[in-house]
């Protein structure tokens, strides 16, 4: 499996920008009257740091709508600011959890705690879209999440599988952004229902002849409009069939796993897709998201919160116990990330709004350290006080744990340049 | 607000309830009169071709060459995507390309604009923007006011209502889902006004304000000041769950308390109560807006030297014309009136540049909601003229798209390249742009059932049902005195304890039963949990609602001693076997579980309820008979045809946003969580959907509505046409004709490859995007 995973570096840094002004400028990069790839000192401050990468999928578990940081993995025992929410030991030491996480704190030892996370957007749609992308949500331009950045620079390792798919509900995920669409994620709406219409209601003659026929019929039509989004259609439609034909297509398939399995993961949608993630990572695909919520507990927090992390704690733990019992935990990076996290003040609603000045996420596996905190926030986890953590950060730790180049620059057909993680630092320490 | 059209529910009902009637559905529109289209049409038109030559002189100027004359089938095509959201069947575009009048685009872009698919498709429009949605707070006591939001937008579009007071009664909205509808813009960010003020101001003054919530814009001219001088504005449109009789009652309780012991109720007590008040007035939550005068402080974080933090801020706006505040008024509709005001210089430009950006696909301002200082649109002039003329058609938003889409400039070819973003585009014509997930949906919806633009009736009882059932809620509970809202708490704090004993009890069995891996235990525990918890709101309604009906009925019923009719429709109406009212009550209890309110609903739907089953037998007994549905395979497919016809349902009539997976959301449907949220952009997915979904075997069914000129029409060529003419609007070109006479001796026509062509058709870029 290592093997196929360098093949994709062993192009040339000349071919690959080649390729890449190739595929963005619609030519090659020598060419007259355009900017060289490298002028103008695009990407300049990016890191340079680059490793063999240590893992070589992602599972990215994403919660929507602000997870608040102290009712789970940041909480502040004996400060007033807890409410009512009690806090855990757990078998790493010096992290403590939320009560509402019991399962999670005899499985911290696999974890490194990132408490200092600090983001600059303080709305939903903006703070969700900065932390898939790294960039500021701009009407000019769609950025590609980090799935299809990993795709753009490497290789899928499985040939029919999708290399990145979505699980749940968000029809606003940046997906491939400027990229290609095919680098965008497959999209699963419901786990236990899997792929739908992924088997053909004639016979492959009858699909062949009939789609060749479309093919000769369009032809004029997709000539005259030689655009991006027709030509996304044509892609998808490819992937889809190469799909349909894949032996792999059993990987969507949870009801393969016997019940005790999925219980173990938790009867609801977050739970179930979680266990999807895994079946996909054993069939190698390299970027599952999941995402999960709402987080977004204005009105009784302590309410909603238990609730949401009652489910939470077992579908992770289970995913975590899972990928290493299968050997997969080391060479899978699993994420948990969330826009911002919420205030220490309780509101009148028994509530917390919003808060991006400090809150928590979550790495485990493909080669982080387990059993750390990186970082802290003050007593009440009002503001960071240690090692902060902005968002292009802890993206670039995702991107350098892949071994991405964190400072190659790429362009988007407006050519304007773009790096992976927008020049953050990767928190090199984290890695084991 | 302008009362809606009272719906057939006995009136005796309405007399001794005092439930609003609420009908969601006002009829067909009304076409215009002559007289009033030839008013209105000549300086329509005047503007139509001003239009065109500002936009010629953007051509002369940057050197553009306009995109030829669309012909009739692209217009044809286009032009029912953009005004009523669906295809045009084959019979509406035979009638469009064998009409020889010169005028007949024009009699066309009338006939669209008056129709109900305008209403429905608009509808999805607005949706988007406004993030509607059925479940309006995420919760489904918000369901009576997000059907009633819904259906108050396709009211507004139905009877044209100027933009401009469109936006002012969502602006002002106070009251009661079933008395005002458009309260459902402030439920919609309930407990959240702040960020609701954002949103104000993006959908309507195109200006993104929400940096300024935590800190000073960074690029604009927005501080944190301005923010809340104008969040003070709306501040006190109030979405929390009280009610008057509710406070008052907790007054008593807290004055009762302190002069029988002296001293002020615990907490604990207070607790007790307020989670009883809670539980009682549950089912009517998110349904109100209390108009307040709530002053709005600053946060406790507030970072800059202008002010205080947590100081009071009051109303101010950051531009003119001003929005005075008169001493005493609250001050929502001074700020309703500055917003819409056509001195305000954003609100016209963003729904001039939004209505523009409908028509051709692109704005001349790109993005539609973030505007600048420094802004500027593509053409200047043409974007100065747009807003004029919004101002001098009053905000009528038809007349406004009228001109457009009677433009030349609208009228051509969509150009074979796209817009570069960051760059300016000067309109040779629209862009091509793929249909939107509710326009697939709904086409495929016209290929297979009659009448697809008809509102759901269905769905429109739905929510007359909701909405009258929230209704005799808030009745029975807002109008009891505070002693005896104060009694009612009480007892249903004593049936909290006794329940919560109990619930805990289960829980613990719950515990132990998953501690031994017993899953009859575990099943039986559950179920338990969940009775339990049901049980406090069946107490609820047997103790608290059924009492508040019960005075209600019996007032009425002792004002009229004498009119023995009128008890005798009372009791014949409610179905009830008694003599009093409360023996009538007592025998619908006994009669079936499912509540007084329910029971009460039922009794006054009964009659629309069975109309609605009366017309649906009727059309399937017709059907039966006009298309000999007589034999077994023919019974089969016709069965399979009613199945779809409940759920094939025209987007606007189904819930708002539909639930993940579902057709709508693959193909980009807008979640509605955030402005305009819907999305155009390709998957795998909807190729697979399209590859191998069932939504072929509506079209094709010998029943639909292709289908069935399919199975009469017997010729190849006449069959060919069919499906051309349903799905792209023309003929087979002769090449094309050529290829497909050979396919089908290829494979030696039959009914599946009938269905093989429809699916070839289906699967073609030309068929999905609209040119």
């Amino acid at each position: 499996m290592k093997d196929s995973l360098f093949r994709a570096d062993d192009l040339s840094r000349r071919a690959f920008a080649g390729r890449v002004a190739q595929t963005f400028l619609g030519v090659s990069a020598t060419s007259a009257g355009l900017p060289a790839l490298t002028s103008h000192g695009a990407g300049k401050g990016a890191s340079s740091l680059k490793q063999v990468p240590t893992a070589n999928r992602v599972i990215y578990l994403y919660m929507t709508g602000g997870m608040s940081h102290l009712d789970t993995f940041d909480p502040k025992p004996g400060n007033e600011v807890m409410g009512p929410t009690g806090t855990l030991r757990t078998n790493a030491d010096g992290i403590s959890v939320s009560e509402y996480l019991p399962r999670m704190s005899k499985q911290m030892d696999k974890v490194a705690v990132i408490n200092s996370m600090t983001s600059t957007q303080g709305a939903h749609k903006q703070g969700n879209y900065y932390m898939h992308t790294s960039y500021e949500l701009r009407s000019s331009i769609r950025h590609p999440a980090m799935g299809a950045w990993l795709l753009k620079y490497r290789d899928k390792n499985n040939g029919t599988l999708p290399g990145n798919v979505m699980i749940g509900n968000d029809s606003n995920h940046p997906g491939s952004g400027f990229f290609e669409s095919k680098l965008s994620p497959l999209m699963i709406s419901n786990a236990a229902a899997g792929l739908q219409n992924s088997t053909a209601r004639m016979s492959e003659d009858r699909f062949r002849f009939h789609l060749d026929l479309a093919s000769q019929l369009d032809a004029k039509f997709i000539e005259r409009y030689d655009q991006k989004n027709v030509r996304a259609y044509t892609d998808m439609y490819d992937d889809a069939i190469r799909l349909m034909k894949s032996e792999d297509l059993a990987a969507f398939d949870i009801s393969r796993e016997n019940e005790v399995t999925r219980d173990r993961y938790g009867d609801n949608a977050f739970g179930q897709g979680c266990l999807l993630a895994r079946r996909l990572a054993e069939h190698d695909v390299r970027f599952v998201e999941v995402s999960f919520g709402s987080w977004d507990t204005h009105n009784g927090n302590f309410i909603e919160v238990p609730d949401r992390a009652e489910v939470l704690d077992q579908a992770l733990s289970a995913l975590l116990r899972d990928l290493e019992k299968r050997g997969l935990l080391d060479d899978t990076l699993v994420v948990l990330a969330t826009e911002f996290g919420r205030t220490p003040e309780i509101n009148q609603n028994e509530g917390r709004d919003h808060h991006p000045q400090a809150f928590s996420c979550l790495m485990a596996g493909g080669g982080i350290r387990g059993g750390q905190r990186y970082g802290a926030s003050d007593e009440r986890g009002s503001s960071v006080i240690e090692n902060k953590v902005d968002v292009p950060d802890f993206n670039a730790t995702i991107a350098y744990a892949l071994g991405l180049p964190l400072d190659q620059v790429l362009y988007s057909p407006s050519k304007r340049p773009f790096t992976v993680a927008d020049k953050g630092k990767p928190l090199t320490s984290l890695f084991a | 607000m302008k009362p809606l059209k009272p719906l057939l529910i006995p009136a005796i009902l309405v007399i001794a309830l005092s439930v609003t009637p609420i009908s969601v559905n006002a009829g067909p529109a009304k076409p215009p009169t002559p007289a009033a289209m030839t008013d209105q049409k000549s300086p329509v038109l005047g503007a139509s071709r001003q239009i065109d030559r500002l936009v010629a002189q953007a051509h002369a100027l940057h050197e553009v060459t306009p995109n030829p004359p669309a012909s009739d089938a692209v217009f044809v095509r286009r032009i029912h995507l953009d005004l009523i959201g669906r295809l045009p069947t084959k019979q509406e575009t035979l009638s469009f390309l064998n009409d020889q009048s010169p005028d007949k685009r024009s009699a066309l872009i009338d006939s669209l604009l008056h129709s109900e698919g305008y209403v429905a498709h608009h509808f999805n429009y607005w949706a988007d923007i406004l993030r509607a949605k059925t479940q309006i707070s995420g919760n489904g006591q918000s369901t009576p006011a997000g059907l009633s939001y819904a259906a108050w937008i396709r009211e507004s579009l139905r009877d044209n209502k100027p933009y401009d007071q469109f936006v002012k009664e969502m602006l002002s909205a106070s009251g009661s889902s079933w008395e005002n509808p458009a309260i459902g813009y402030y439920l919609r960010d309930y407990g959240m006004p702040l960020d609701n003020l954002a949103i104000t101001s993006q959908v309507f003054l195109g200006t993104q304000i929400v940096c300024a919530q935590c800190h000073d814009h960074p690029f604009d001219d927005w501080s944190q000041m301005d923010y809340f001088h104008l969040a003070a504005f709306t501040n006190g449109q109030v979405t929390t769950n009280q009610s008057p009789n509710g406070r008052a009652a907790f007054e008593l309780a807290s004055k009762n308390f302190q002069k029988k012991n002296g001293k002020a109720m615990p907490t604990e007590k207070r607790r007790d109560l307020q989670r009883s008040f809670s539980e009682i007035l549950k089912p009517v939550r998110f349904n109100n807006v209390f108009e307040t005068n709530r002053p709005l402080r600053l946060p406790h974080d507030y970072q800059y030297d202008d002010a205080k933090p947590r100081s009071i801020v009051p109303p101010s706006v950051p531009f003119a014309p001003g929005a005075a505040v008169s001493k005493g008024e609250v001050p929502i509709h001074a700020f309703a009136e500055w917003v819409t005001s056509p001195e305000n210089p954003r609100f016209t430009k963003v729904i001039a540049n939004r209505l523009w950006k409908k028509a051709f696909g692109v704005g001349l301002i790109e993005p539609v909601d973030d505007l600048r200082e420094d802004t500027e649109a593509s053409n200047p002039e043409l974007m100065a003229f747009l807003e004029k003329k919004m101002v001098d058609f009053d905000y009528d938003m038809k007349r406004f798209l009228r001109m457009i889409y009677h433009t030349e400039t609208y009228q051509r070819e969509a150009s074979s390249e796209a817009p570069i973003w960051g760059l300016a585009y000067h309109f040779p014509g629209p862009i091509l742009r793929r249909m939107t997930a509710e326009q697939l949906w709904d086409s495929i919806v016209a290929m297979t059932f009659e009448d697809p633009d008809a509102p759901d009736a269905e769905f429109e009882l739905y929510t007359e049902r909701r909405l009258t059932e929230v209704q005799l809620i808030a009745n029975a509970v807002y109008e009891q005195k505070p002693g005896q809202l104060l009694r009612n708490g009480y007892e249903i704090a004593q049936v909290q304890r006794e329940l919560s004993g109990e619930l805990q009890r289960t829980q613990e069995a719950l515990a132990a039963a998953r501690e031994s891996k017993d899953s009859l235990a575990i099943r039986k525990a559950s179920q338990d949990a969940q009775r339990i918890r049901r049980q406090l709101a069946v107490e609820v309604e047997n103790r608290v609602f059924r009492e508040g009906l019960e005075e209600r009925l019996t007032l009425v019923a002792s004002n009229a001693p004498d009119d023995e009719e009128f008890l005798a429709d009372l009791a014949e109406t409610l179905r009830l076997e008694g003599e009093t009212v409360s023996e009538g009550m007592n025998s619908l209890l006994s009669s079936d579980n499912n509540g007084i309110v329910r029971q009460l609903v039922n009794a006054m739907m009964a009659d629309e309820q069975a109309a609605l089953r009366q017309t649906e037998k009727e059309r399937r007994d017709q059907e039966r008979i006009d298309w000999q549905v007589d034999r077994p395979d023919k019974r089969k497919s016709y069965a399979a045809f009613t199945e779809m016809r409940e759920k094939l349902k025209r987007s606007a009539y189904l819930p708002s946003p539909a639930p993940g997976g579902h057709f709508l959301r693959e193909f980009g449907q807008s979640d509605r969580e955030v402005v305009e949220n819907a999305s155009t952009d390709a998957s795998i997915t909807q190729a697979l959907a399209l590859l191998n979904g069932r939504i072929i075997g509506a079209m094709t069914n010998r029943y639909s509505v292709m289908g069935r000129e399919l199975v009469t029409d017997g010729a190849f060529k006449e069959r060919l046409d069919t499906i051309f003419l349903s799905m792209l609007n023309r003929y087979p070109t002769p090449e094309e004709r050529k290829i497909l006479s050979q396919a089908w001796s290829e494979a030696e026509g039959d009914e599946a490859s009938i269905q093989g062509l429809v699916w070839t058709v289906l699967n073609m870029r030309e068929f999905l995007f609209v040119q």
